[in-house]
């Protein structure tokens, strides 16, 4: 057993908090936080500012552009910059959904197509799966593409999609063969968002990140964008589902979560009151086991080997308590911590607030906390044998 | 980083697992809660597995294994519930006397300790406190030593012990006591508490002991007595954890067996989401107490992370019993179901060396909250 990080990982922590410290990466997450009610939060310039360290693609090869390191240090980067603020889904979406995709189960064309471009911060990508009358129950998804010559012809809506405005190309599971029992005949395509057909519509969500509707109306999209073969678009998904959810991004949240609590706690000098104490040294110890699932499940990866068991717990667990430690931030900042940072004089700059409206989000998306219990009771449990 | 078992770690596990399935089957411990609830038999047979011997340098005929190894011991321990002497004898007292015994009580305890021969109970709490800081069992210059009174509560096995690990207070500060337990002035009484285990009130009246009795220097008691409770603390978390997944493992056995509308409780979803719970909670338990024992085998300190994993696992154990007799339903709560044993050892245990709230409160002071 080894619990700890080797002395180049720490160094690399250490370099990456260095760097977010800085007064002109400070000025970019505040600038980023002041926008007006609505704006899109996302930074070019902050963005290209860690691609340029290397650090938004460490754990791919290098001949994708890659760092050639492990998802261990793509963990420790991606830890310290949700912690420090630094607006996460267009960086995760395109490097380890997307990307990642493209990674393990694409072609070699495909991979060196689109990952460099990600990986140097020139593109942005996203994923087209949910729709409007299949989220959790994704199969029942009614996209469709039909064949035209080499080319495939894409119709269909998906909904809560993120940075569908901000992206150059999405990941879209659709229906291929229209008779085959519904976890069959689905395909994996890389779409253009820039293409004719394809429009996105923003939908105000309750958080500050909006996400869109896209529709897709026919959609010529090249047969060469197809990853795999069609028909074993559920098989792939799920593989691309279980190295995506570490939990990790989750838990990075909700630790930014907890120092805030802390730091509002320190504000209003509440730290002696027993009440106080009591929850958030019950939150801190219970942050300490999410982080363990998190980065047993890294750690794991990097061996090769993918349970998405551990999965499902590290993303539930981390999530469950973002939850609880917003509401309780909500209860000790009282009246002024419902001030948005668009006020006068909002308390510890409007962060809890913000936190509150976000975390409902984190146990619905990338797998709801029903979806990871059903997981963790049928696939782990076995609780029908 | 690699948080499983290496396989020498997963075949001790295996090895007590097995040890204590044979060995401390629920007959035993409903027999030994009728009587005095202490197996000189199963206490032998594991000294002669190394049970006790497990974490004592080689030097005092121990086999130098590292805390983690200790921990799964204690994993295995809980599991099967086996009442015994052993943390107060090799956790508390025989770490105790290895860093600050003299060379003569080194020598001459050590190596009994390793063998089962000597039991040693700790008579630390007065009242309702387990504070070191705060015990009045007051030691005055005697004859040719020190002479102890006070009462003493809740010193497990005392009735089977050699000597009382007595924390006192002297004209310098809190001191360790090695107390013999065969003497007229030291009275043992009973406690009846819930787990019907082997409690007991302790009452000192004027107890003489040598000057070589004192373990440490005198005053000098508080530091290393706090260090090495934190020590058994993460025992206690090992415990409470393999009890933990045992009653998990026993409930969700019976959740897949039992029918009840025509359907096996487990796949109700109102069963199954909750032991998906149980079981995710359990396991991120898990890798803290790893992580914790880990620490301690690379030296690093664990300062407040042992109160902290006391307190969660205190809390995890109590909520797993609780759940598990109502999974059982009426025969959960009936005496002659498995279930209700570990209820009320979980009570126990969460509160053995400092219930949750006053741990969580050290936690609170490392996080800067004051």
């Amino acid at each position: 057993m080894d619990f700890g990080f080797t002395p180049e990982q720490d160094a690399l922590r250490q370099e990456v908090r260095s760097f977010l410290e800085r007064d002109d990466a400070q000025a970019l997450l505040r600038e980023a936080h002041h926008r007006p009610f609505r704006e899109e939060m996302f930074s070019w310039e902050l963005h290209r500012m860690l691609a340029d360290r290397g650090w938004l693609a460490v754990h791919w090869p290098t001949e994708y552009g890659g760092g050639g390191k492990t998802a261990i240090e793509m963990g420790i980067i991606a830890e310290e910059t949700i912690r420090a603020g630094v607006p996460h889904a267009p960086w995760a979406l395109s490097v380890n959904i997307f990307g990642n995709a493209v990674l393990f189960l694409g072609s070699e064309e495909q991979k060196r197509k689109y990952l460099p471009r990600i990986a140097s911060g020139e593109i942005l990508c996203n994923i087209l799966y949910t729709e409007p009358d299949a989220g959790s129950d994704l199969a029942s998804l009614r996209a469709r593409a039909a064949p035209d010559g080499d080319h495939w012809i894409i119709n269909g809506t998906k909904i809560f999609n993120s940075i569908g405005h901000l992206a150059d190309h999405g990941l879209a599971v659709v229906r291929t063969d229209p008779d085959a029992a519904r976890y069959k005949g689905l395909t994996l395509f890389i779409v253009d968002m820039h293409a004719p057909g394809v429009t996105v519509r923003p939908m105000s969500m309750l958080s500050d990140e909006w996400v869109n509707e896209v529709s897709l109306e026919d959609v010529r999209v090249p047969g060469a964008n197809m990853i795999g073969a069609p028909g074993e678009g559920w098989r792939l998904l799920n593989t691309a589902l279980a190295v995506e959810r570490t939990g990790l991004d989750f838990t990075s949240l909700t630790a930014r979560y907890l120092d805030a609590v802390i730091a509002v706690i320190k504000e209003k000098q509440l730290g002696g009151d027993r009440f106080v104490r009591q929850r958030i040294a019950e939150c801190y110890a219970e942050l300490q086991v999410a982080r363990l699932l998190v980065w047993r499940v890294v750690s794991n990866q990097v061996r090769g080997e993918v349970n998405d068991i551990f999965s499902a717990m590290s993303k539930m667990y981390g999530t469950e308590l973002a939850k609880r430690l917003t509401r309780l931030g909500m209860e000790i900042g009282g009246l002024e911590a419902l001030l948005t940072r668009w006020d006068r004089d909002p308390l510890a700059d409007g962060w809890l607030e913000a936190h509150y409206r976000q975390a409902p989000g984190t146990t619905i998306a990338a797998g709801t906390t029903e979806i990871m219990l059903y997981l963790i009771a049928y696939r782990g449990l076995r609780v029908h044998k | 980083m690699d948080m499983r078992l290496d396989s020498e770690q997963q075949m001790t596990r295996d090895l007590f697992a097995e040890f204590f399935a044979r060995e401390c089957p629920s007959t035993l411990l409903r027999e030994l809660e009728a009587g005095d609830g202490h197996s000189p038999e199963v206490w032998h047979k594991l000294a002669a597995l190394d049970g006790m011997a497990l974490s004592l340098p080689e030097h005092y005929d121990g086999l130098a294994g590292t805390f983690t190894d200790l921990a799964l011991l204690y994993e295995a321990m809980g599991q099967s519930l086996y009442p015994s002497p052993h943390l107060w004898t090799v956790v508390v007292a025989g770490e105790l006397i290895l860093r600050v015994g003299s060379q003569g009580q080194k020598a001459a305890l050590l190596p009994k300790i390793a063998t089962g021969e000597m039991v040693i109970a700790l008579a630390l709490a007065e009242k309702g406190s387990d504070d070191p800081s705060a015990v009045q069992t007051a030691a005055v210059p005697g004859a040719n030593g020190f002479r102890l009174s006070g009462q003493k509560s809740f010193v497990e096995f005392a009735h089977v012990a050699d000597a009382l690990l007595t924390v006192a207070r002297t004209e310098a500060g809190v001191t360790l006591f090695l107390v013999p337990v065969d003497r007229k002035e030291v009275a043992l009484s009973r406690q009846h508490e819930i787990s019907g285990g082997q409690f007991y009130r302790v009452d000192l009246d004027g107890v003489e002991v040598p000057a070589d009795a004192v373990l440490g220097p005198p005053g000098g008691g508080l530091e290393p007595l706090n260090d090495v409770l934190d020590r058994a603390r993460v025992m206690l978390a090992a415990r409470m954890l393999g009890g933990c997944q045992a009653v998990f493992d026993l409930t969700l056995r019976y959740a897949k067996e039992r029918e009840q509308f025509g359907q096996r409780l487990a796949t109700f979803q109102s069963i199954a989401f909750r032991l998906a719970g149980m079981q995710t909670r359990i396991d991120g338990a898990h890798l803290l107490l790893y992580k914790t024992a880990w620490q301690v085998d690379q030296g690093l300190s664990i300062g407040s992370e042992a109160a902290m994993l006391k307190a969660l696992v205190g809390d995890l154990y109590r909520h797993v019993t609780s759940e598990a007799i109502q999974i059982h339903g009426g025969f959960g709560f009936a005496e002659e179901a498995d279930p209700q044993l570990y209820y009320r050892r979980a009570a126990v245990d969460a509160v053995l060396l400092g219930s949750a709230m006053g741990l969580r409160d050290r936690v609170a002071d490392s996080l800067g909250l004051f």
